[in-house]
C-alpha cells in the first residue's frame, strides 16, 4: 500500500483514527497539521514492527488503490483495509470469487477519540447552472441515491436492474440512515441478494455503534500525499526515522493547508 | 610603388569601395527580392514557420508567461511575478529530485554509456550474421516502453517467486527487494533504461564505425597491436565526434527522465525516485484540485536553461577535442 496516489495517505490515516489520532485541528488555510502526533508514531512503529519483525506485510510495497483490489481479488493479498462497498468493484473489475471475501469493522481502541474514517462521494452540481437544471439535478440525486434506501418500489426496481446488468446486490455501504431503515430496506431486497452477507455480518453488526469521523477538512488529498513516502520509508526502509519523517510530512501537509492546495 | 605597395595603400586608404558581404547583402532592393525567387521560397518555408511557430515556439512563450502567472487553466490568470520560482525554490522535494536526477545521470553514464559503445564495436568485428544482432540490439526500442516496463516489472517483482529472483534463487542469490528499496529503486530504473535505449545507440555507433578507415586497422595489425589497442588507439579517436555527440544527448536525455520512475514506481519508495521531470508533473497534474501550472513551467525553464548552459559550455570545452 504505497504508491505515490495517496492511497497509503488515507489508509495510514484510518489506522490513526482507529487508535484516536486526528491529523488537523481547524478548517480551511488556517487549519493546523497535526501529522506528527502520537497515535501516529504508535501506528507507524506497529507497521514497522509488521514489517520488519512480523514479516507479515509480503514484498511488494508499491501497490495502487488499483492494484491492492486486483491482487486481493486475485488472491495474493490476505487482508487490507478499504471501503465497504468495494466489493461491487472487486465482482465488476476483478470477477473475485465470493467465497475468499469476508468484510469487518476496523478495531478500535478503547479511547474516546478512537473513530473511523468516514468518506464517501460527493455529488455536486455547478454553481451557475440555471433553475430548471439545478431542480433536475438534485432530483436524479435523490432518485438514484436516496429512493432505493427508502421506497420498497424503487429498492426493487434498483435491485432488478442490478441483476440483469450482472452486478451485485445487498453490498453493504455506509449507512447514511439507522438501523431500522437499513434492515427495511434490506427486507424488500432480500430475494435478489446475491452476495456472501454471512461473511460481511462482521461489518454489518458493528458500523451501527462505530463513531464515524470525517475525512481531514482542509487540504485533504495533500495531506494523504504528504503521508505516501512516510508509509513506504517504513514499509522498504528498516532503519527509517518515523519521527523525522512525521515531522517533513507536517511541514509539507502545514504549506499545502496554509496554500490551501 | 610595387604591386604589392598599391595593395596596401588601396587598404589602408580610408574611402576604398571594398564591399562587405553585409554591405551588399542591406543593399539588396525588394525588386531584387523578388526576382531572385525570395516570394516563392517565403511559401515554401510557410507551412514550416506555422508548424514550428504553433508547436514549438508558441508554447515556449506560452511556459514563459505562465511561470509568472497562476492559473489552474480554469480561473483568470494572475500575475505573481516570481513567486513559482519561489516557491520550487523552497519545495523541500526540489534537493531530493535534483539527487535522484543527477544520480539516474550518473548510473546511466557509468553503465548506460559504454555498453552500446562494446556492443557496436564487437558487432562490428563480427562477420557473419551481423544484421540479426543490429535487430536484436535494437527489439527493445521497437518495443512500446510501457509495454516494457510492465514486462520488467515483473521481472522485478520482490517476491521469492518473481523472475530475477527465482534465477538469482538457482545460485543461492537474494531475493532482493529490487524496486521495493530505496537502495535498489534507482539502479533497476537505470538497468531497464539501459536495456531500453541501447539499441538505438549502437545502430549510430555501427553506422560511424563504417566511416573508419580500415587501412589504420590493417596497419596496425602489422605492427602487432592487440584487439583492444586497436580500438583505444584507432576505434575511439576516430569515433570522438559521434561519442561526444552521443554523450551530451544521453546526458540531455537522462535529465529528462520521466518514464522510469513515473511508470516503475511513481517516485517511490520513499521519493527515492522523484526526478526533476516527475516533480514537474505532479505540480502540473499530480493534484486532483487543480494543477499547479505556474510552478510546473517554472521548474521547466530552470531546467531548460541550466541544461542549455551545460551543452554551451560542455560543446566549448570539447570543440578542439572533437574536431582535431
Amino acid at each position: 500500500m504505497a504508491k505515490d496516489d495517496n492511497t497509503a495517505g488515507w489508509i495510514f490515516t484510518t489506522v490513526v483514527y482507529s487508535l484516536g489520532g486526528r491529523m488537523e485541528v481547524g478548517r480551511g488555510t488556517s487549519a493546523k497539521a497535526t501529522l506528527n502526533n502520537p497515535k501516529a508514531v504508535t501506528a507507524l512503529n506497529m507497521l514497522k514492527k509488521m514489517r520488519w519483525t512480523d514479516n507479515s506485510m509480503g514484498s511488494n510495497f508499491d501497490y495502487s488503490w488499483g492494484d491492492i483490489n486486483q491482487s486481493f481479488a486475485a488472491g495474493n493479498i490476505g487482508m487490507y483495509i478499504s471501503g465497504s462497498d468495494v466489493y461491487t468493484n472487486l465482482v465488476s473489475a476483478s470477477n473475485i470469487d465470493p467465497s475468499i471475501y469476508g468484510l469487518g469493522t476496523i478495531p478500535l481502541a478503547k479511547n474516546k477519540t478512537a473513530g473511523v474514517l468516514g468518506g464517501g462521494t460527493e455529488v455536486g452540481v455547478r454553481p451557475d447552472a440555471n433553475a430548471a437544471a439545478r431542480a433536475a439535478a438534485v432530483k436524479w440525486i435523490d432518485f438514484y441515491y436516496e429512493q432505493p434506501l427508502v421506497n420498497k418500489g424503487q429498492a426493487i426496481r434498483n435491485a432488478q436492474t442490478l441483476i440483469a446488468s450482472k452486478q451485485p446486490v445487498g453490498v453493504p455501504a455506509l449507512p447514511v440512515f439507522n438501523k431500522k431503515q437499513y434492515d427495511l430496506a434490506n427486507t424488500w431486497i432480500k430475494p435478489y441478494i446475491n452476495v456472501p452477507l454471512s461473511q460481511m455480518k462482521p461489518f454489518t453488526d458493528q458500523i451501527f455503534s462505530q463513531k464515524l469521523i470525517p475525512e481531514p477538512e482542509a487540504s485533504t488529498q495533500s495531506v494523504y500525499h504528504t503521508l505516501d513516502p512516510v508509509v513506504q520509508a517504513v514499509l522498504t526502509d528498516k532503519s527509517a526515522n518515523i519521527t523525522q519523517l512525521l515531522k517533513q510530512a507536517n511541514s509539507a501537509a502545514q504549506q499545502a493547508i496554509s496554500q490551501g492546495n | 610603388m610595387t604591386s604589392i605597395d598599391q595593395v596596401e595603400a588601396r587598404w589602408k586608404e580610408p574611402n576604398a569601395t571594398v564591399r562587405t558581404p553585409a554591405k551588399h547583402r542591406a543593399r539588396r532592393s525588394p525588386v531584387m527580392w523578388v526576382r531572385s525567387d525570395g516570394p516563392a521560397a517565403l511559401l515554401f518555408l510557410l507551412p514550416m514557420l506555422f508548424v514550428f511557430g504553433a508547436f514549438s515556439w508558441y508554447p515556449i512563450v506560452r511556459t514563459v508567461i505562465m511561470s509568472l502567472q497562476y492559473t489552474n487553466l480554469v480561473q483568470p490568470a494572475t500575475w505573481v511575478g516570481l513567486d513559482n520560482f519561489g516557491t520550487v525554490l523552497h519545495d523541500p522535494l526540489l534537493p531530493t529530485a535534483v539527487k535522484n536526477t543527477a544520480y539516474f545521470a550518473v548510473l546511466a553514464l557509468i553503465f548506460g554509456y559504454p555498453i552500446p559503445l562494446v556492443a557496436a564495436v564487437l558487432m562490428s568485428e563480427v562477420r557473419r550474421l551481423r544484421g540479426v544482432f543490429s535487430a536484436l540490439a535494437y527489439l527493445p526500442v521497437v518495443i512500446p516502453p510501457v509495454v516494457a516496463v510492465l514486462l520488467w516489472k515483473t521481472f522485478y517483482d520482490a517476491s521469492p517467486t518473481g523472475v530475477f529472483n527465482t534465477i538469482l534463487g538457482w545460485i543461492n542469490l537474494g531475493p532482493y527487494p529490487w524496486l521495493q528499496s530505496p537502495g535498489t529503486a534507482m539502479p533497476s530504473l537505470v538497468l531497464e533504461s539501459t536495456w531500453a535505449n541501447a539499441g538505438a545507440t549502437v545502430i549510430i555507433y555501427l553506422a560511424a564505425l563504417t566511416g573508419v578507415n580500415t587501412e589504420l586497422y590493417e596497419a596496425a595489425s602489422v605492427d602487432g597491436a592487440s584487439i583492444w589497442r586497436k580500438v583505444w588507439h584507432i576505434t575511439i579517436p576516430q569515433l570522438r565526434g559521434v561519442l561526444l555527440l552521443t554523450m551530451i544527448l544521453q546526458i540531455i536525455g537522462t535529465a529528462q527522465v520521466f518514464l522510469e520512475p513515473y511508470l516503475f514506481t511513481s517516485g517511490g519508495p520513499a521519493n527515492s525516485t522523484v526526478t526533476i521531470l516527475l516533480m514537474i508533473f505532479n505540480y502540473a497534474f499530480g493534484n486532483s484540485l487543480g494543477g499547479n501550472y505556474g510552478s510546473a513551467t517554472a521548474l521547466s525553464l530552470m531546467l531548460a536553461a541550466f541544461l542549455a548552459i551545460f551543452s554551451l559550455v560542455y560543446l566549448r570545452l570539447t570543440r578542439s577535442w572533437s574536431t582535431q
